[in-house]
């Protein structure tokens, strides 16, 4: 059935490439001289100068980067003590605490944000940084454990009784022995929180008040206005960059740690 | 002082349900704080427990559901979004098994091509609507190619159409199916496959009567996947989509921050929740049953 | 000069199961113990309460004289081999060893001269630097046992630590230990299922099953005196069990004997019933014996030759199948199948013990 692998494999590979299309032309015509979507007049790096001029998307960014930062870590200093209790001790809690992480990831992001929002507005707290960061911190925290849990699973506690019976005690035992060798899984776990809070979009507009932009929201609301653009293009291309970045980062801590 | 800590420390070096209460409480106090306690507070505005002026009273109350259920095009909405639901994951299983079985059971480097697979997925959904926009619109990729081969004469108006939608959410959402086959797919047996040859089955019968079988639990994990985010999508009608594709997920962002009014927004949300905890209690069942069954 | 280690009725249970039962025994200073035992006796139990990682449900545990049961592990100066070695894959093998002392807030000179001797004694000089990964099972064994010698505990727990290693490597392992034990001059408190590596390595051996300790002494009076039939039967590659009873002091009777056999007898062991012990070794085997307290008619059933000795099962009495262990020296104890023998045994070869 030789005919039929080939055509597998053609069908696989046709879909790959509609699969990435959108996103090199994207890319591609960000770099374009002109505002044309369609012919490639010539490289040009015009867009992203103006991009960089913009003070909106300057604050944006700077906001994305902070709100990401704050949300990774709380999330996996949260997630850190949740998934050593979880994998350590085996108690009978243990179902109600598996709904606990894994209904936030079920659930559409909408009617979670929307929740916030009305919990938000009865205790009366102020939207903006912190209003996003508590957000983001729910589905951090929960993503976080359940990377950190694969990690820790395979993790033997007879290390962390060696290191007591050589005389450390519980706070030595952490630092010198428990937090090296998660090290890999907690950057995994942070690398997908950060990127995940970088790019959300819904959770972020429900949860920001006004005046508050980061970089999705201001890529949302330029589509929703000017439609598609090289300059917009631009902005896309680079808040991708940074997601980029941080996922290939993570892809290679996890290839690394394999092979300790 | 310092004597309370030490008892304190002494102890909960003994009670090993201490420490572990204690190592949980930080993430279970915040999860329900931020996570529970909002979801509380929806479900008791949707019951009209609370005053315009955000204070909590008494007075339990059907009306806002009743109003959902007046409104006018809610059910024809609610029905869309099931629709579009459905289109997706049925295209997302047409296009995706395929795939998913090349790179489980015929290709060579899976890894790789694996890993060629997942790299549009490091790109944010809302990233990947927009770069899909700009090829559908009349300005697009899409119109040039087919105006410039002369296939057209003049630009198609993709965007704002259902064929827009269900374009886009298929490719959002393919990846979200083909993972869970492939999973699926991977862990079959071969001698499986070598088993039913030397018992006369061919590559069409092996496929139907034993693949295909075997590989429903993947299709059900990537259906529930696929349908679950999409009814409930919002950015995809709202940006590739119009007015007359608008789904569940936009009403509820209209109701919410546009008129503003907490109450016929809970109500639609929770009736939102219900039905998706009804689609997962049932497959919840479903999965319960196909143990028992292996 | 106190013991190095002493329980006195330590119990441990882990829900419905017991898994130490009113345990009491005394370890001697520089002593090799060993707990010997099957799987789910109790005795990593007892191991991890001596090193603070279980706590008892009553009992006392001292360690030089001194009650520790209060004691947080990282206090008590014990070292421990774990099974697993748990060895800190994030460190070399330097660091590793190292650890103890770094603890004890060891100046740096001391700790690398320490360190290095400690390297030199186990034969693992030069390899410092190497990551733990890097290395052999037995290498990485060793590195294990530097790394809980090295602060100087006051007794080293090992807990089946060669049992993820090649047989021929284990058998080797076995005399290292015991040699390093000796010329480290510490107290080391071993356990194990295997009932060889407690033989050839131990001063005295605690036998446990169920969560208690069964029979305590030295590797030869356990062998040749087993207090019951479980013991007898776990000690030693191989032993005859036959059941019967004493009615008279001197003459043990069972229904597969013909004729009753003559033994010693402890008094009150008469007329209840007990088990004849007779290990395989001290049978003789020949066509015509003489001069023996016990001699019988025999049928060669089976034999299998195993390279330094001949193993035959002989039938004989009322359908009585018995082992025997005959040294290979030539044509003259070999036996074929379905030979007629005479089987015997002096009174001395033998023990009554009761059932367990």
């Amino acid at each position: 059935m030789k005919i039929f692998d080939r055509i597998l494999k053609s069908f696989t590979f046709f879909i790959l490439i509609l699969m990435y299309l959108p996103i090199v032309i994207m890319i591609f015509f960000s770099f374009n001289s002109t505002k044309s979507l369609v012919r490639f007049t010539g490289f040009s790096f015009r867009w992203y100068s103006e991009l960089f001029q913009d003070k909106i998307v300057w604050g944006a960014l700077y906001n994305s980067i902070t709100v990401a930062v704050a949300v990774t870590v709380i999330s996996v200093v949260l997630a850190l003590l949740m998934a050593n209790a979880m994998v350590r001790y085996e108690y009978k809690g243990g179902s109600l605490i598996d709904a606990f992480i894994y209904i936030p990831i079920v659930i559409p992001e909408i009617t979670e944000s929307l929740a916030l929002l009305i919990f938000l507005g009865v205790i009366g707290f102020p939207k903006g940084f912190w209003s996003v960061v508590l957000g983001h911190a729910t589905f951090g925290a929960t993503f976080a454990v359940v990377v950190l849990r694969a990690r820790i699973a395979g993790f033997r506690k007879s290390v962390e009784e060696a290191a007591r019976t050589l005389g450390a005690d519980e706070i030595q035992t952490f630092f010198r022995i428990t937090l090296p060798i998660l090290m890999p899984g907690i950057i995994a776990a942070a690398l997908l929180v950060f990127t995940l809070s970088f790019d959300d979009f819904i959770k972020t507009s429900f949860t920001r008040g006004v005046g508050f932009q980061t970089l999705p929201l201001v890529i949302y609301s330029s589509a929703k206005r000017g439609g598609v653009s090289p300059g917009l293009n631009a902005l896309s291309t680079f808040s991708f960059g940074v997601s980029l970045l941080f996922s290939a980062v993570r892809l290679f801590t996890l290839r690394r740690a394999r092979y300790e | 002082m310092a004597e309370f800590a030490r008892k304190f420390i002494t102890t909960v070096r003994q009670k090993k349900r201490l420490q572990y209460i204690l190592l949980l409480l930080p993430a279970m106090l915040y999860l329900t704080i931020f996570f529970v306690a909002p979801f509380v507070l929806t479900t008791l505005y949707s019951f009209n427990m609370f005053t315009k002026a955000r204070q909590f009273t008494f007075t339990p109350s059907f009306r806002w559901y009743l109003h959902a259920f007046q409104m006018e095009g809610l059910l024809t909405i609610f029905l869309r979004s099931i629709g579009y639901g459905l289109a997706t994951t049925l295209l997302c299983v047409v296009l995706g098994y395929p795939i998913a079985y090349y790179i489980a059971v015929k290709s060579k480097y899976r890894d790789v091509v694996l890993l060629l697979f997942m790299v549009p997925l490091w790109v944010s959904f809302l990233l990947r609507t927009y770069a899909l926009m700009g090829i559908l619109s009349s300005s697009g990729l899409l119109n040039g190619i087919l105006l410039g081969l002369r296939i057209i004469k003049e630009p198609l108006e993709i965007l704002r159409t259902p064929t827009a939608v269900l374009i886009t959410m298929a490719y959002n959402y393919l990846l979200f199916m083909v993972l869970p086959l492939y999973a699926n797919l991977e862990k079959l047996d071969v001698s499986l496959l070598e088993a039913a040859s030397t018992l006369g089955a061919g590559k069409i019968s092996t496929f139907f009567r034993v693949i295909l079988p075997l590989s429903i639990p993947g299709i059900v994990a990537g259906s529930l996947l696929v349908f679950i985010p999409a009814t409930g999508e919002f950015i995809i009608p709202d940006l590739v989509g119009g007015p007359d594709t608008y789904m569940l997920g936009n009403v509820i962002w209209l109701v919410f921050l546009y008129t503003r009014n907490w109450f016929l927004g809970s109500a639609i949300s929770l009736l939102f929740i219900l039905f998706i905890l009804a689609i997962i209690m049932v497959y919840l069942k479903y999965a319960g049953i196909k143990e028992v069954a292996f | 000069m106190p013991d190095a280690v002493e329980l006195i009725h330590v119990t441990k249970r882990f829900g419905e199961v017991i898994a130490n039962d009113d345990i009491s025994f005394t370890v001697r200073k520089n002593e090799f113990f060993s707990l010997l035992g099957p799987s789910g006796c109790g005795k990593t139990t007892t191991l991890r309460c001596i090193a603070g990682l279980q706590e008892p449900d009553s009992g006392i545990i001292k360690l030089s004289g001194k009650d520790v049961t209060d004691v947080p592990t990282h206090k008590r100066n014990v070292g421990l081999v774990f099974q697993d070695l748990a060895l800190f894959s994030h460190m070399n093998v330097f660091d590793n060893i190292a650890f103890g002392l770094k603890m004890k807030k060891v100046p740096k000179k001391e700790i690398e001269k320490r360190v290095k001797e400690m390297l030199k004694l186990v034969g693992l000089e030069g390899l410092e630097k190497r990551r733990i990964h890097q290395l052999s099972g037995g290498q990485q064994q060793r590195v294990a046992l530097c790394r809980s010698l090295v602060p100087e505990p006051d007794v080293l727990l090992l807990d089946e630590p060669l049992g993820a290693l090649d047989l021929k490597i284990r058998r080797r392992m076995t005399v290292e230990l015991r040699r390093i034990q000796k010329e480290v001059g510490k107290t080391f408190i071993y356990v194990t299922h295997d009932q060889t590596e407690a033989i050839v390595m131990s001063d005295r051996i605690a036998v446990m099953q169920g969560g208690k300790i069964k029979q305590i002494g030295e590797s030869r009076e356990i062998y040749s005196h087993p207090k019951n039939s479980f013991i007898a039967s776990f000690i030693g590659e191989a032993v005859n069990i036959i059941k019967g009873v004493c009615e008279e002091p001197g003459a043990f009777v069972g229904k597969k004997l013909e004729k009753p056999v003559k033994v010693e007898v402890r008094e009150d062991l008469l007329n209840t019933p007990v088990v004849l012990s007779l290990r395989p070794e001290r049978i003789r085997v020949a066509r015509k014996l003489r001069n023996l307290d016990n001699i019988l008619d025999a049928r060669i059933n089976s034999a299998l030759f195993k390279g330094m000795y001949h193993e035959y099962e002989v039938e004989t009495g009322r359908d009585l199948m018995i082992k025997v262990f005959v040294p290979y020296v030539g044509p003259a104890t070999t036996f074929q199948i379905h030979d007629n023998v005479q089987i015997g045994w002096n009174k001395e070869d033998t023990v009554i013990i009761p059932t367990s």
